[in-house]
């Protein structure tokens, strides 16, 4: 057994004595992908060990697309969800990170179809551990949610249309 | 040595082991895949997305990683998962070395109510106030007997985060819920306790080593009062405040702390001294290396890091403690990525231009370098500027050399703000207290300040 069939044993091992639900690393030519099958689809145990075509540097990995935050700056709004005419456009006020509940598991601050105050929370933007609470800026009914909880989000990017009360919507 | 941590300490660690002959490994997020610490590493392991819930804080990981390098140790650093018990826990179950104190020492050093206990146990002055109280009304039981204005923590906080002044009763109905729920939500826990609120204090800290083979050192105090929000700005070695007496009874009480929780690895007692009374109480103990550690080093001689790794293999402390003594001062300042005069805003971006000073007293300890980005994930450090001098004014006008040569662009830094702490009259006579820097200097040097709400408290 090689020493790196080795390592890799040892990964498994420590997997199947453990409760953990996935494991998920990479070194060099190495990855370890193990799940249970309980959380975010992951084939359900299995244990892959596939190469990784290039070593080092930014690959993206595409069984964890989900997971995987987008770097600062990368994140797009895809054209069909462009904000409704005449909707209120609520933007993030610094890069950060965009998160959408209070704390993990709890309900969105705001969501589609929610009927919300000017001065409402609709999202935190962290950045380096300070947390902003963004307000909706308008009173109104929340029409799109733009982007995905817990990704990096650049300045100024859209993050929620809100139908002002009174408009025609 | 798996390093399972970022930034500077991560380099640090990386430099340590080189120097014990110890092959290191760099846990990276996708944010830091190209930090200076894996160009430094021997190899890196890739432990999931940038954001820290999803990669440095999972337990899982930060394990598989060191099991897949095929590692021996793995060494937490500070911030991040350092004082979680559940990871030198699964580091012990998986044969993996934890560089650290036990699972049951991390325990009973985090939770601040059982730290107490301890510490009382230990013979070790703790201030007035209460353990856990049940609710907001055996918290105006407590706040009552030890007077206004109390701080009000959580059992599970620690390092600043889960405290808040209060100033009087209708202010204690109107917080104590409050706080107790974003504790629980912050920590999972929402116990709280009361402590009176010292007015004029000092914080000082004693650092420990301690072996597998029963030998408990200290390498003497720090002074870490210039704090903004209970986090600290400026950290010096020694603490010059103390008399001879109160300076040994410090050491006294933190040698017994650390004997009552059989300690061992590095840790740190922190200390309020009350100036007014000339007494002093404990705060709290960090079971891990801390971020001002290097003024100990520079005054002590002692590589506070490499003694971590040496204690881990199971070896010996190489001297006791009539061999440390202390020589000269040291003063570091923290660099963060923020900008001051906008409320201490994060700043992040890229690093345009990075020309740290050098020279024979002036040590930095960093992982940035030009084109380095700054990310959102992580926290706002940047660098640690630490200087030497024969004594506490050599090093303070050393310190104030070394911060006009330091030059960064593309960000905004706490490098002015520094810099007029140290220039200022109060900070030159070792008159300040932990309030001083934003009762006195802050508004002295912005007039504006905004008050942003944070999660933290």
């Amino acid at each position: 057994m090689t020493s790196s069939q080795d390592a890799i044993k040892r990964v498994v091992e420590a997997f199947e004595r453990s409760d953990w639900s996935e494991i998920d690393v990479r070194s060099g030519t190495l990855r370890v992908h193990l799940s249970t099958g309980e959380p975010s689809g992951a084939t359900a145990g299995a244990s892959t060990t596939a190469p990784v075509p290039s070593t080092g540097a930014t690959v993206p990995d595409g069984a964890a697309d989900g997971r995987v935050a987008a770097h600062l700056g990368v994140s797009t709004i895809a054209s069909a969800d462009t904000p409704p005419i005449g909707a209120h456009i609520v933007g993030s006020p610094s890069p950060g990170i965009f998160w959408r509940s209070p704390q993990p598991g709890s309900p969105p601050f705001a969501d589609v179809g929610h009927t919300i105050d000017a001065s409402a929370t609709v999202c935190i933007i962290e950045v380096m551990k300070l947390m902003t609470h963004v307000k909706a800026g308008v009173s109104g009914q929340v029409v799109a949610v733009y982007g995905e909880n817990g990704v990096a989000v650049h300045k100024g990017q859209v993050l929620f249309a809100i139908a002002p009360s009174g408009s025609p919507s | 040595m798996l390093v399972a941590n970022r930034g500077e300490i991560a380099v640090r660690i990386v430099r340590a082991c080189r120097q014990e002959g110890i092959e290191a490994i760099v846990a990276v997020s996708e944010a830091d895949q190209d930090s200076l610490a894996a160009r430094l590493a021997t190899d890196v392991v890739h432990i999931g997305p940038a954001s820290a819930a999803h990669s440095y804080l999972r337990v899982v990981q930060i394990v598989a990683g060191a099991l897949l390098t095929r590692c021996d140790a793995v060494h937490p650093g500070y911030g991040f998962l350092s004082e979680r018990a559940d990871l030198a826990e699964a580091c012990v179950d998986n044969g993996l070395i934890f560089v650290g104190p036990t699972a049951e020492t991390i325990r009973r050093g985090g939770d601040k109510v059982e730290a107490r206990r301890v510490a009382r146990a230990a013979g070790v002055p703790t201030g007035a106030g209460s353990d856990a109280v049940a609710g907001a009304d055996a918290a105006f039981a407590v706040a009552d007997e030890v007077g206004y204005p109390i701080l009000l923590k959580a059992a599970a906080g620690g390092g600043g985060r889960g405290m808040v002044r209060v100033d009087g009763p209708s202010e204690l109905a109107a917080r104590f819920g409050t706080a107790s729920s974003e504790a629980a939500a912050a920590f999972g826990d929402g116990r709280m306790y009361v402590e009176r609120y010292v007015q004029n204090a000092r914080h000082v800290e004693v650092q420990l080593l301690g072996d597998h083979h029963g030998s408990l050192v200290h390498l003497g105090d720090r002074d870490c009062s210039t704090q903004r929000r209970f986090q600290k700005l400026v950290e010096e070695a020694p603490a010059t405040v103390l008399s001879a007496d109160l300076r040994q009874h410090l050491a006294d009480a933190a040698i017994a702390l650390g004997r009552q929780l059989n300690y061992r690895g590095a840790g740190t007692v922190e200390f309020l001294v009350d100036l007014d009374r000339n007494d002093f109480s404990f705060l709290e103990i960090n079971t891990r290396v801390q971020v001002e550690h290097p003024v100990t080093e520079m005054v002590t001689g002692v590589d506070i890091v490499r003694q971590q790794l040496r204690i881990a293999a199971g070896q010996p402390l190489s001297f006791v403690q009539d061999d440390v003594t202390i020589s000269g001062h040291a003063i570091e300042c923290r660099i963060n990525a923020e900008s001051v005069h906008d409320g201490f805003r994060p700043s992040p971006g890229t690093i345009t231009r990075w020309d740290p000073p050098t020279g024979d007293h002036v040590r930095v300890d960093s992982h940035a370098f030009v084109g380095y980005e700054i990310s959102p994930y992580y926290d706002s450090l940047i660098a640690k500027l630490i200087v030497t001098g024969a004594d506490r004014a050599a090093a303070i006008d050393a310190s104030l050399n070394a911060l006009d040569e330091f030059v960064i662009e593309g960000v905004e830094t706490t490098r002015d703000l520094q810099r007029a702490v140290l220039a200022h009259d109060d900070f030159q006579n070792d008159v300040i207290n932990t309030r001083w820097l934003e009762k006195t200097l802050l508004p002295a040097v912005s007039s504006t300040s905004h008050e942003r709400e944070s999660i933290d408290g």
